[in-house]
């Protein structure tokens, strides 16, 4: 994802992080499903993001720890993937796809449009926190084109006024 | 394991160990093959996608470096097809290059250039824009990266992986975003051969840039004298001075690496307040004196001398012969620093001759032990003459200035130094300048036993290469 930001500077919540007894039984079990620590990485950077909605500084020292693998290695990871996040996100992560076939049902315009309605840009959290809004490459769903994704939901097809509908009733 | 097979390379029979490394073994036959991210020391990565071959039999060209030696292959990197690949290959490495060779330290040596006038398109397709990243990054440990001059060939990676296992490298984002970043900053002792193993010019010395042009310079092949592993080095150098130390490949002790300090070596031999010739001590300022009226003044005088362990077994052995009985001889040994072996190349003992001494000292029927230094020291009058051979590198001074206290009870000190005047030199009446490790032939004993070279450069201080230079002083 920091393939738009050009700085490397891993940002830090300010605060140590650990997961809930709850997620660290969940680690527990990913790791039973792969041959080595490795592969379960990307689950638990996911999982991480479940508890703590972004990657800061802490959880990956705390993950670097826990599974014995060099920090550098997981921001490798991190940095190659769009949707591990290593700066601060909302609340709510809304997902417009504008790949070809929603493009051409007029993705990149309702992503342009949310992101000057919500005067926001890129990733960057909204003034009230709700939201961060984040173009996509293809949610695999072409036949809801133009589609979004909601937090785990998706929705389509939409046009800008039912988008701008639709997120403004979110928490 | 070492059963030869023989193929053909371009059409000419070459003999290779069986299952040994296509690409090296290509080289070790004098044929030439472009590659960046291939390195003898490091694992395989096959991303430069440079050393592509095509072999009878198979239907795509595939990368050498990723292929082994089998009983009658024939390979070929010199057709048509080839050709185009590696051209168009480089096209691609240069796409986002920001050109700066003029002001670029790898020019001269880099893999880049070498291989644009083979392989080039002088004429660039380019119609986008480049993509731009961070020119001048310290990543610590004198250790310069330019991310935009990077081919992300990965050998810095694989280093920090398999060599120092330390992790400080990795490459971040992807496509033409990806880049080589380091998480926090370098912390291994051996990061200046990242330098080296790089191919272009994204990772540069903070000590070497910007100091001369690689192709104004001459190496001189000689041996480490940082430690007692004694690595295989090559000094480069100039008329106007040293600049910079790098490890030749050895397999017996150093393989292809060396450590940091080891780089360091070469500062005193063409420092600027490197002793140049000999000098009288005028109320704590050192001015050139004339050799002979030293001479004169230590004439008739008892004489003890210290020696270090940064000579050569020929200075050793000339040394005694000289000495014979006539005077007090103690070795004077740097004590240790840090652990006594870090498990890659450095170690702690930093006596780079010791054993050479110790050899000597015991075919002499003379005691090398610190207990006989003690002695020596101990046993100073005023009417002795003291002569110190100053250690080429003193790590730690401190250590120094204690036996430099120490023989203040004799009437006459004289210091042999190959290196700088320390302010601690003070307490001499007189120094006298002697070859550096880098302005003299011999031997030396590393750690294991080992006879290791050390070979004459260019010289830099008005020294004598006469190595009876030191026995000499007893006999005046």
């Amino acid at each position: 994802m920091s393939s738009h930001s050009n700085t490397h500077v891993s940002h830090s919540q300010g605060a140590p992080f650990k997961f809930t007894a709850e997620n660290l039984a969940k680690y527990e079990e990913l790791l039973t499903r792969y041959d080595d620590v490795e592969s379960a990485l990307l689950p638990v950077l996911h999982l991480v993001q479940e508890q703590n909605r972004w990657l800061p500084i802490e959880a990956i020292e705390y993950v670097s720890e826990l599974m014995k693998i060099p920090e550098i290695s997981i921001k490798e990871v991190i940095s190659f993937y769009d949707m591990f996040y290593d700066i601060p996100v909302a609340r709510n992560m809304v997902h417009v796809c504008t790949n070809i076939t929603c493009s051409m049902f007029g993705g990149r315009e309702i992503y342009q449009g949310l992101l000057k309605h919500f005067d926001t840009d890129y990733l960057t959290p909204t003034r009230d926190g709700r939201i961060s809004l984040q173009k996509m490459e293809c949610l695999g769903a072409c036949e809801m084109a133009p589609c979004m994704r909601i937090n785990n939901d998706y929705v389509g097809p939409v046009d800008l006024v039912s988008a701008i509908h639709k997120l403004e009733e979110l928490p | 394991m070492t059963e030869k097979v023989k193929l053909k390379w371009n059409g000419k029979d070459i003999e290779a160990v069986k299952g040994s490394n296509l690409l090296q073994a290509a080289l070790d036959n004098g044929q030439e093959v472009a590659h960046y991210c291939y390195h003898a020391g490091l694992s395989i990565a096959g991303v430069c996608r440079m050393c592509m071959v095509e072999q009878d039999g198979v239907p795509r060209p595939f990368p050498a470096c990723n292929a082994t030696c089998g009983e009658g292959m024939v390979v070929r990197n010199d057709t048509p097809k080839i050709k185009a690949a590696v051209e168009n290959t480089l096209q691609f490495h240069l796409l986002n290059h920001p050109l700066d060779c003029p002001v670029c330290d790898q020019a001269g040596e880099c893999g880049l250039q070498d291989y644009y006038m083979k392989h080039g398109q002088y004429d660039s397709q380019m119609i986008d824009k480049k993509v731009h990243k961070e020119k001048v990054q310290d990543i610590g440990k004198n250790v310069m990266l330019d991310a935009e001059r990077c081919i992300l060939c990965s050998r810095c990676t694989r280093f920090t992986e398999e060599v120092t296992k330390t992790f400080e490298l990795g490459i971040l984002n992807r496509g033409d975003h990806a880049e080589i970043t380091v998480n926090e900053e370098l912390k291994n002792d051996y990061a200046q051969n990242l330098v080296d193993i790089c191919p272009v010019g994204a990772l540069t010395s903070k000590d070497f840039r910007f100091k001369q042009r690689v192709w104004f310079l001459e190496e001189v092949y000689t041996t480490c004298i940082g430690c007692e592993t004694g690595c295989s080095v090559k000094v480069s150098q100039n008329k106007n001075g040293a600049y910079r130390v790098k490890p030749v490949f050895d397999e017996t002790v150093n393989g292809h690496w060396m450590c940091d300090d080891g780089r360091q070596i070469y500062k005193h031999v063409s420092s600027p307040t490197r002793l140049q010739v000999a000098s009288e001590n005028m109320n704590g300022l050192f001015v050139p004196a004339d050799e002979l009226n030293i001479k004169e003044a230590v004439k008739g005088k008892k004489a003890k001398f210290i020696l270090s362990t940064s000579l050569t077994n020929q200075e050793y052995e000339r040394f005694f012969h000289e000495v014979g009985s006539k005077a007090e001889v103690a070795l004077y040994t740097l004590p240790k620093l840090g652990a006594d072996f870090d498990g890659i190349l450095k170690r702690g003992d930093k006596n780079a001759n010791l054993r050479g001494a110790e050899h000597a000292f015991k075919k002499a029927g003379k005691d090398s032990t610190p207990a006989a230094l003690d002695k020596l020291l101990n046993s100073i009058g005023s009417s002795d003459v003291v002569y110190v051979v100053v250690p080429e590198i003193l790590y730690n001074e401190d250590h120094f200035n204690t036996l430099l206290t120490k023989i203040e009870k004799a009437s006459m000190r004289i210091a042999l130094t190959p290196g700088e005047t320390l302010s601690s030199m003070k307490v001499f009446n007189y120094l006298l300048p002697v070859p550096s490790f880098l302005e003299k032939e011999g031997d030396i004993v590393n750690f294991s036993g080992d006879i290791r070279k050390l070979n004459a450069g260019l010289s830099y201080g008005e020294t004598t290469k006469d190595i009876s230079y030191y026995g000499n002083w007893v006999n005046v």
